[in-house]
């Protein structure tokens, strides 16, 4: 098996004049690589330095030039990542700092380490994480070729991370470079600016403001990746020796240890056999094989088995087949191949690139039957797709399975376009307004300005978060941080007082405010209207939306005596009064009325909210009351205080947030316009109301 | 389908999968809720063109035997139309509080299958021709029983079914365009009772058995208002094709009661409409593996469990036992000499961090997705307009606007609570109005496809350089003659070249078995046939190998040692001799030289110098690391 083990140093600059941002994300960026590995259960090995302490302690230090590379400490030892470590790492960044320290000393040590691991264990590759705040520090640079060549002679992979680090596109390479962000600079910074940016040029290094990090320190290439020796035959005579390689596969990198029982009981896992429901413990020569035919079980014996066909792993051809009349609907399966030919076959080497360059030629697919082994011997049928020819990689072909004609299914779905959806111009300029302010590609006009990411995309394709993972992840940490086992309170408040998901719940920075300002043209423009039934049961909203096909009728025929059929923040009191004498009093059947109410009611709640809260203007104290004054009082005629109270509550949290005390006391606590109450005499009602009108100071 | 093997397999160390698809089990679970109901109407008119008849009845054959094999606890049932005479069905005494009608026979009242029902059904078939005739007949008076009263009939078969059903389905196999004169008053009946049809929630689909079939005069309307849908998106089906697919056993399928799920997609603050979601295919099905009592072939079932058992310390007795649930227990982190737990219930709440459903973050132009990505099967999305009512409008707006200007939406995506987030890319699609496009899927219509992005850690970055060489490159001349190939060897896809051989070989096996039946597509093996490429290729292939030549092996790393025995095991680099001795393994181990020994002779150190039994699965660097912690 490949083994593909690395070895990671992380420098971290702690010099109290380093910007305290970039010290608590270099932090947070090399916990998170830890934890990822940790729980991907990696045998890579991870090692740190500081840069900038109190003490000195280093190899180079130590054992070569005693009087310089001062200030910089090494971590003990180069380890596999385990939580205990993460534990370290933590205290282990809090070591005395001081301001001095050069950060090429830091590079050299960094390698040191490096050099002396490599030399106990065998590593696929190393990198180094060197974090540093290139600002007004002088540094000397007398050694700065030597080390620079020296970088660039070791197989090391070297990202430097920085804060002020943009991209800005390259018409020349055609690929984006790093620059530092402008501004007003002492000559100091300039100059180690200056040398961070040659280090790209003379030894390839990587230069990544966080962001950017974050994408590109996870991903790690493969040398030697696990392969799928076999051959690709076309009839019997054109044979390709092939490896398969997984491109993308949806797996668990997550992987916990499972306890069943404590650590002095016997854990086994069995089979337990039951006939029409009693149990029995049958031996082995009791028990046959078989297969149900409906509800008929048929035994299906040892001499059929031998008759199975045995078939030849490999894939074989079954016919070529234009691109675009893959239905890409069918591919399946969990895993994404590359095929590829095998390392050292020259003549199947030529083959697969004339394959590939005849398929691509044609726009043309192949369909094969693929049989993985002689262990693993199902048929399957796969599609073959010629890749671009690139000049890093040999002519390749994508390979995926495709669902078989039995499992397709069959559904035909009704037009979109039809009289009751036709949109008007307005509405299809809204739609393409939230379009183009959601776009995520940069806009190729401004590409010669800087810009953050590296790509010109505020979502690459390649850089997705796994969400959940992710959030895995931090749980874990936070319970080995604050030590808590199994302890559930602990870990609801934990879950609650951070921010997990959220932040991947939102449309980018850069976005959010036009994103925000098109959807709400574009709610004026369209009206959607929540369907209250639709959370009851099947019966009900059945019986409802019978009632609103009729309600509709009525609503529209006595609507035609009121112009208007939304509440208004003009005069909201006036409308909803209005439109609940004209419209819902006026529907007989009871559910359908209580079902109309419920319209008018949230249009109400919407709108006092909004004026409440959202509005520009300042408050307009009889509006408010008049129109909870109205609202509370038709609570009580269709017995609606549940949603009364439970609104009434959220605008007493909202209240406070707002600081709207004054608003409060006036129109709710004065007018008692607060919780509703079936009998308000009754002494427990009366504490109640009492304690709800305060308002919790602060 | 879980058997022994895989208890081999079985290490609780790197048991946990928690990212397991829990959101892929749609269909693969039993459903509990109930059983699907299918009753076939087979008109009898048909029989005056025998032909016809013989092929609604090979049609019911093909779905009874698929039925058969794939989905043992559907319920079909089997009803005449139209005859003259109505004898009593297979088993009549369950159909006793059922009134038979004069003019409709009931074949099979609706049943689970078995064995015995096919082979009734078989034994029908043969007579069919001669007796049919005879002992059923076709109604006079121009052929036209009150279809009314054949539906009543169906709904109290379904009704009677004695089980739970979530859903029915009536399939009407006929060559009438219409049951009754248009404007009569057993016309106006007819569609009366498709009403309570739509009540029901029994679905209908009519199987013209004619090539041209005019559905106007009435299924037009009538399937209309079963379907509670708008008659202006009426869309005749190919009477054909829809033959094809139910022998496929394909029933076109309620666009409302079928999908997956519904969900609501946000576009931006107190802006959400709602949706569907379908998939294009349903996991692949093999015949129920059960295994059966020798003697009496009664079903075995067999239940996997989890045991935990404590052994009292004097005795060694085993002092208390009991069962875990596969879904109990806790995962553990050890952190130095204290272990940390984290309950399933709390792995659950954090997937529960979000709700589910489908934020809008942005938009990219279609052509930026790269090409060849593939990560999860794809869904289809519809507008719902039960959640939110406008979401169609809304739906259709965006998905015109994005078919235009070839946009996808990028949205993040929670199909339901406890499942995976996942970033998809919603491509818009149409469905195509070309009749003989034979590449479109089954499942279309207007929407959008529900594209599915792989997580970053998800995409493998491999460099390739060990593999890339200037003499990889194939002369101008191989590309051409394998142009010739690639036009020699063309076809045009069909969805039905998609065979699976595995289960075709099995089923034939299992019907040869039981019911004796030999299946006709013994040849459609599914595997591609050699020889005939050979043939059609024959004259480029002395060309091929002049171009290109044969591969040079290189010599293997681990030579065989002998030409039978392809498979030589590891040679040692440790002498075995030595290992013998205590002394010499400790000081492989004071040297952090055990790597040096296979793991066979690792196990074998373990056994003779220790006595301890180690799994067959342990991996070497563990049994080394046993080893070392034996010595010290």
């Amino acid at each position: 098996m490949a083994f593909n083990k690395e070895f990671v140093v992380a420098v971290l600059d702690i010099r109290p004049c380093a910007d305290e941002n970039l010290k608590l994300k270099s932090v947070k960026l090399v916990s998170e690589i830890l934890k990822e590995k940790i729980c991907a259960g990696k045998k890579d090995f991870v090692s740190f330095v500081l840069l900038g302490t109190e003490k000195t302690s280093n190899d180079v230090n130590e054992h070569v030039f005693p009087d310089s590379y001062n200030n910089i400490t090494q971590y003990q030892q180069p380890q596999c990542p385990t939580w205990q470590l993460l534990l370290n790492f933590y205290k282990f960044v809090n070591e005395n700092a001081c301001d001095d320290g050069e950060w090429l000393d830091a590079l050299v040590v960094a390698m040191e380490v490096i050099k002396r691991g490599e030399e106990c264990f065998k590593f696929q590759k190393s990198r180094i994480l060197f974090f540093y705040d290139f600002n007004d520090v002088r540094n000397s640079y007398d050694m700065f070729d030597v080390i620079a060549q020296n970088v660039a002679q070791t197989e090391v992979e070297l990202v430097v991370i920085s804060e002020n680090i943009q991209y800005i596109d390259n018409p020349i390479s055609g690929l984006p470079k790093a620059i530092f962000r402008d501004g007003k600079k002492s000559k100091n910074q300039l100059k180690n600016e200056d040398y961070a940016l040659q280090l790209i040029t003379n030894c390839s290094v990587k230069l990544c403001n966080f962001e950017e990090a974050k994408r590109c320190i996870f991903k790690i290439t493969n040398k030697r990746p696990w392969v799928w020796n076999s051959k690709l035959t076309i009839g019997s005579e054109i044979n390709i020796k092939i490896s398969g390689v997984i491109y993308m596969k949806d797996e668990s990198n997550i992987k916990l240890k499972k306890c069943w029982g404590q650590d002095d009981e016997i854990v086994s896992r069995e089979w337990k056999s039951f006939v029409r429901g009693s149990e029995i413990e049958p031996t082995v020569e009791e028990l046959i094989d078989g297969y149900m035919l409906g509800s008929t079980p048929i035994p299906y014996d040892e001499s059929l088995k031998d008759d199975k066909e045995r078939y030849e792993p490999g894939l074989k051809f079954v016919g070529f087949i234009k691109r675009n009349s893959i239905p890409e609907e069918y591919f399946c399966g969990d895993s994404l191949y590359w095929i590829v030919h095998q390392k050292g076959m020259n003549a199947s080497a030529q083959k697969l690139d004339a394959l590939v360059r005849a398929m691509t030629n044609s726009n043309m697919a192949m369909l094969c039957c693929k049989v993985f082994s002689t262990a693993f011997n199902n048929p399957k049928m796969v599609v073959l797709l010629p890749n671009k020819l690139n000049a890093d990689r040999p002519a390749s072909l994508t390979m995926v399975e495709i669902a078989y004609h039995s499992q397709h299914q069959y559904f035909q779905f009704p037009r979109l376009r039809t009289q009751k959806t036709e949109c008007t111009k307005e509405q299809f300029a809204a739609i393409d307004d939230l379009i183009d302010s959601m776009d995520l590609t940069i806009n190729t006009k401004v590409c010669d300005e800087p810009r953050d990411t590296y790509h010109p995309d505020l979502l690459p394709f390649e850089s997705l978060a796994h969400i959940y993972e992710q959030n895995v992840l931090d749980v874990l940490e936070r319970k080995i941080l604050s030590n808590a086992s199994e302890d559930d309170e602990q870990f609801a408040e934990m879950l609650d007082d951070k921010n997990f998901v959220e932040i991947f719940w939102k449309v980018p920075e850069l976005r959010e405010k036009n994103a925000k300002r098109a959807a709400k043209v574009v709610k004026s423009l369209f009206t959607l209207q929540e369907n209250q039934s639709e959370s009851k049961t099947n019966t009900t909203a059945k019986v409802k939306s019978e009632f609103s096909h009729s309600g509709a009728s009525t609503a529209t025929d006595s609507s035609s005596a009121l112009s208007f059929d939304t509440v208004g923040e003009n005069t909201p009191a006036e409308d909803f009064r209005q439109l609940i004498n004209c419209i819902v009093l006026k529907i007989e059947n009871r559910t359908e009325r209580d079902a109309k109410f419920q319209v008018y009611a949230k249009q109400m709640r919407n709108t006092i909210w909004s004026l409440l809260f959202e509005s520009k203007e300042s408050l307009n104290y009889e509006k408010l009351e008049a129109s909870l004054a109205v609202y509370r009082k038709y609570c009580y005629d269709f017995n609606a205080f549940d949603d009364y109270n439970k609104w009434i509550s959220e605008i007493r949290t909202r209240v406070v947030q707002s600081k709207l005390q004054h608003f409060w006391q006036k129109v709710v606590a004065d007018k008692d316009l607060g919780l509703c109450f079936v009998s308000t005499d009754a002494e427990e009602t009366k504490q109640a109301l009492k304690k709800f009108y305060e308002l919790p100071s602060d | 389908m879980a058997s022994c093997s895989s208890n081999l397999n079985w290490n609780p160390n790197i048991d946990v999968l928690i990212s397991d698809s829990e959101d892929d089990d749609d269909e693969t679970k039993p459903n509990y809720k109930g059983r699907e109901a299918l009753i076939f109407v087979v008109d009898a008119n048909l029989y005056a063109e025998y032909e016809r008849f013989a092929e609604a009845l090979d049609i019911v054959r093909k779905a009874l035997i698929s039925g058969l094999l794939v989905n043992s606890n559907d319920l079909i049932g089997i009803v005449f139309a139209n005859t003259e005479m109505n004898p009593d069905p297979y088993e009549a005494s369950s159909v006793d509080n059922i009134v038979l009608p004069q003019n409709c026979a009931v074949f099979l009242p609706l049943r689970a299958l078995s064995k015995s029902i096919v082979e009734h059904y078989l034994r029908f078939m043969e007579t069919a021709e001669q007796e049919f005739g005879t002992n059923y007949g076709i109604i006079g008076n121009g052929g036209h029983a009150d279809f009314a009263i054949m539906l009543r009939l169906c709904i109290n078969l379904f009704e009677n079914a004695g089980y739970n059903l979530v859903s029915s389905t009536l399939v009407y196999l006929t060559d009438r365009a219409t049951p009754h004169p248009p404007n009569s008053n057993l016309y106006q009946r007819a569609l009366q009772k498709a009403k309570d049809l739509e009540g029901k929630e029994i679905e209908f689909q009519v199987i013209p058995m004619v090539d041209e079939f005019d559905y106007e005069p009435f299924y037009k309307e009538f399937i209309t208002l079963v379907e509670d849908g708008n008659i202006a998106d009426f869309e005749p089906k190919n009477p054909e094709e829809l033959r094809t697919l139910l022998s496929d056993r394909k029933l076109r399928q309620n666009v409302l009661r079928r999908s997956l799920g519904h969900f609501k997609l946000s576009l931006g603050p107190d802006l959400a409409i709602s949706a569907l979601y379908y998939k294009y295919f349903k996991a692949r099905f093999m015949p129920r593996k059960v295994r059966l009592l020798r003697k009496d072939n009664s079903i075995v079932q067999q239940k996997r469990v989890i045991m935990v058992r404590k052994q009292s310390q004097e005795t060694m007795e085993i002092a208390e036992e009991y069962v875990v649930k596969q879904s109990g227990g806790w995962y553990e982190i050890n952190l130095g000499d204290m272990s940390i737990r984290i309950t399933p219930e709390q792995i659950n709440r954090v997937r529960n961090l979000h709700a589910p459903g489908m934020m809008l973050l942005g938009f990219k132009p279609i052509s930026e997705l790269p090409e060849n990505w593939y990560y999860k099967p794809q869904n289809f999305m519809y507008p719902d307009e039960k959640g939110v009512r406008g979401s169609k409008c809304l739906f259709r707006a965006l998905w015109e606007r994005c078919l235009e200007r070839d946009k996808t939406a990028i949205c993040l995506f929670m199909r339901k609570r406890k499942s995976i987030p996942r970033y998809v890319a919603l491509i818009p699609v149409e469905g195509t109005t070309a009749e003989d496009d034979t590449s479109k899927p089954l499942l279309s219509g207007d929407g959008f496809k529900i594209v599915y992005l792989p997580f970053a850690k998800h995409i493998r970055n491999i460099d390739f350089a060990n593999w890339n060489s200037m003499q990889n490159d194939s002369p101008e001349e191989g590309v051409k003659v394998f142009e010739k190939v690639v036009s020699k060897l063309r076809t045009t896809f069909q969805s039905n070249f998609l065979v699976d051989p595995t289960v075709e070989a099995l089923q034939s096996n299992i019907l040869a078995l039981a019911l004796n039946i030999k299946t006709d597509n013994a040849g459609l093996s599914g595997m591609p046939d050699a020889k005939r490429q050979d043939e059609r290729i024959a004259k480029i292939l002395p060309r091929i190998n002049e171009i290109f030549g044969d591969d040079v092996e290189v010599a293997k790393k681990r030579p065989a040692t002998g030409a039978s025995n392809a498979n030589a095991s590891k040679i040692p680099k440790a002498d075995a001799d030595s290992l013998q001795q205590l002394s010499y393994v400790q000081q492989l181990a004071s040297n952090d030289t055990l790597g040096s020994c296979t793991a066979a002779q690792l196990r074998d150190i373990l056994k003779t110098h220790f006595e301890v039994q180690v799994p067959a699965k342990m991996i070497k660097q563990d049994l080394i690391a046993r080893v070392k912690e034996l010595i010290d």
